[in-house]
């Protein structure tokens, strides 16, 4: 029975894509746009909501239960802990091919609390973590694109499987590599991640950035009093500063596109006590995969060698990465194509009045918020010898990038911040901005 | 709500267009993997950085949870804090 009925159904689908002309598509996407605007008022609900929470990376507890719980009401099955990660979690509806996979990230910033539409830095809670980057909007903005197709395929018997899922800890590039380790894209056909931007618009192939790998590397020695018996003890903070001594003077003598940084998140208890233990926590940048290995590899001796004059011994561990990213033609292609049919949102008075008094307040030009979408954005090429030589000039880290090499990737830039505040200071969202957050 | 449309727009592409996802996996395997594979960062022996950031929610949580919005109350967050949109002039 079920041999019979099998290829009756992959002729029925077949049949049902094959009647879909492009005036029928042209159709349905109007149906699509009226289905997304219809839940206006659960968008705002949900990034409203998603903003108040306001968590930091791992720690998305009451976000994940808040979004899968809307998606469970409608109908999605929820894998939650996927890739063994608490807060990570695959909901999914529908059966068969093509597999689509939404993603968004889902984390904050720490010590980025900012009232709302305030123009000016006043945080809720002094130090404490907030969105300031937009982080709240990108899964809301998935759901409700979700349930519009959903609906649309259930009328029109359209075969195909929707997946959701968070990008947790973006921020410390710690999930997307497990993500594609634990094999969640192995079926999937396509990725179409959005982010937050102040443009509109898509890219293809390699979009420039950095690769990178985040390594925290723990040192081991000796306590004692540090006065009464100090060469009893072997400092592992004498390790740690060893180490950055080290990495900056070869700092000189790395590639002009590299970026690395670090910070000592543990420095020991007090001046009178030998730190036995101490460690430090740096981000490898370079162009590709082996420039960054070739910069881990120098981390690595940088360790060995300060181990080496403190009698002290260190181990390492990876908390984040990423691959550069690179992301699919075909696809981009398609999305600017949809991008330029919706058009940018029709900004208020009051919007351009927000978005000049963030710029005003950054020291940045006036511009207020941009009115075009963007042109398909091309690949980076460089043509100069020279500058092919030394590799790209720096640039952030995103771990979409790794899934971007797995599986076709796109990311939708979508226009929910404001331009002109500097990456190192932060991209500011719109109705919910702060003054300051740090890019990865 | 612009960005959801134009997600859900590209989603009906591929549902309804296949030779879109023939197209998408043979850019991938003839021009984005042509000369460069995946190979990850990851070591066998590293695991997901579970612990990361959780002393510093433990510490603000708490006070955090005051003020989550309640779409049951007030009709948006800003109507919550009692915040003017925008609020661009300093008292």
């Amino acid at each position: 029975m079920r041999s019979a009925t099998l290829p009756l159904l992959l002729l029925l689908a077949s049949a049902a894509l094959a009647q879909v002309t492009p005036g029928r598509r042209a159709a349905m996407k109007a149906d699509l746009a009226c289905e997304v605007d219809a839940m206006k008022k659960q968008i705002q609900v949900m990034v409203d909501s998603v903003f108040s929470f306001g968590e930091l990376g791992f720690q998305e507890e009451e976000t994940s239960k808040y979004l899968t719980g809307i998606l469970e009401k409608e109908g999605f099955t929820i894998e939650r802990g996927a890739a063994g990660i608490p807060t990570a979690w695959v909901a999914s509806w529908g059966s068969g091919k093509p597999v689509i996979a939404l993603g968004s990230d889902i984390d904050c910033i720490p010590q980025a609390s900012q009232k709302p539409a305030v123009a000016w830095h006043e945080p809720m809670i002094e130090g404490a973590p907030g969105h300031g980057e937009g982080h709240n909007s990108g899964v809301p903005l998935n759901i409700a694109a979700a349930l519009a197709v959903k609906k649309v395929m259930m009328r029109e018997k359209l075969s195909g499987t929707i997946r959701l899922w968070p990008g947790v800890a973006e921020e410390q590039l710690g999930t997307k590599a497990y993500y594609v380790r634990a094999g969640m894209f192995k079926d999937v056909d396509i990725v179409l991640f959005a982010h937050v931007a102040s443009s509109f618009g898509a890219e293809y192939g390699p979009v420039g950035g950095t690769g990178m790998v985040s390594v925290e590397y723990r040192f081991n020695g000796e306590t004692a009093h540090s006065a009464g018996a100090p060469w009893r003890g072997r400092s592992a903070l004498d390790a740690v500063e060893l180490m950055n001594v080290g990495w900056n003077y070869r700092r000189e003598h790395l590639r002009v596109g590299h970026r690395s940084h670090y910070v000592i998140t543990n420095g020991g208890d007090q001046p009178n006590v030998v730190p036995r233990n101490a460690a430090v926590w740096y981000y490898f940048r370079e162009a590709d995969y082996p420039h960054v290995m070739d910069l881990w590899k120098i981390g690595d001796q940088m360790a060995q060698g300060a181990a080496l004059m403190t009698g002290t011994t260190f181990d390492s561990r990876v908390l984040g990465a990423a691959w550069p990213g690179f992301f699919s033609k075909p696809v981009a292609e398609a999305m600017t194509e949809n991008i330029k049919k919706v058009g940018m949102p029709v900004w208020s008075e009051a919007d351009q009045t927000m978005a000049k008094a963030v710029q005003r307040e950054l020291k940045q030009p006036e511009k207020g918020l941009s009115l075009k979408v963007a042109e398909l954005r091309a690949p980076k090429t460089d043509d100069d010898d020279q500058a092919a030589s030394i590799g790209p000039m720096g640039g952030e880290s995103d771990d979409i990038g790794d899934i971007s090499w797995n599986v076709p990737t796109i990311v939708l830039r979508y226009p929910a911040n404001i331009s002109g505040t500097p990456d190192t200071i932060g991209r500011t969202p719109l109705r919910w901005p702060r003054r300051s957050r740090i890019k990865v | 709500m612009a960005g959801a449309k134009a997600q859900a727009m590209t989603m009906l592409d591929i549902l309804t267009t296949p030779v879109l996802v023939t197209q998408e996996w043979d850019y991938f395997r003839t021009v984005q993997a042509k000369d460069r594979k995946y190979e990850t960062f990851l070591r066998p022996q590293d695991k997901p950085a579970l612990r990361l950031n959780r002393k510093i929610m433990d510490q603000y949580r708490g006070e955090m949870k005051k003020f989550y919005y309640d779409p049951a109350k007030y009709g948006t967050y800003l109507e919550q804090l009692g915040i003017t949109y925008p609020t661009v002039k300093k008292p």
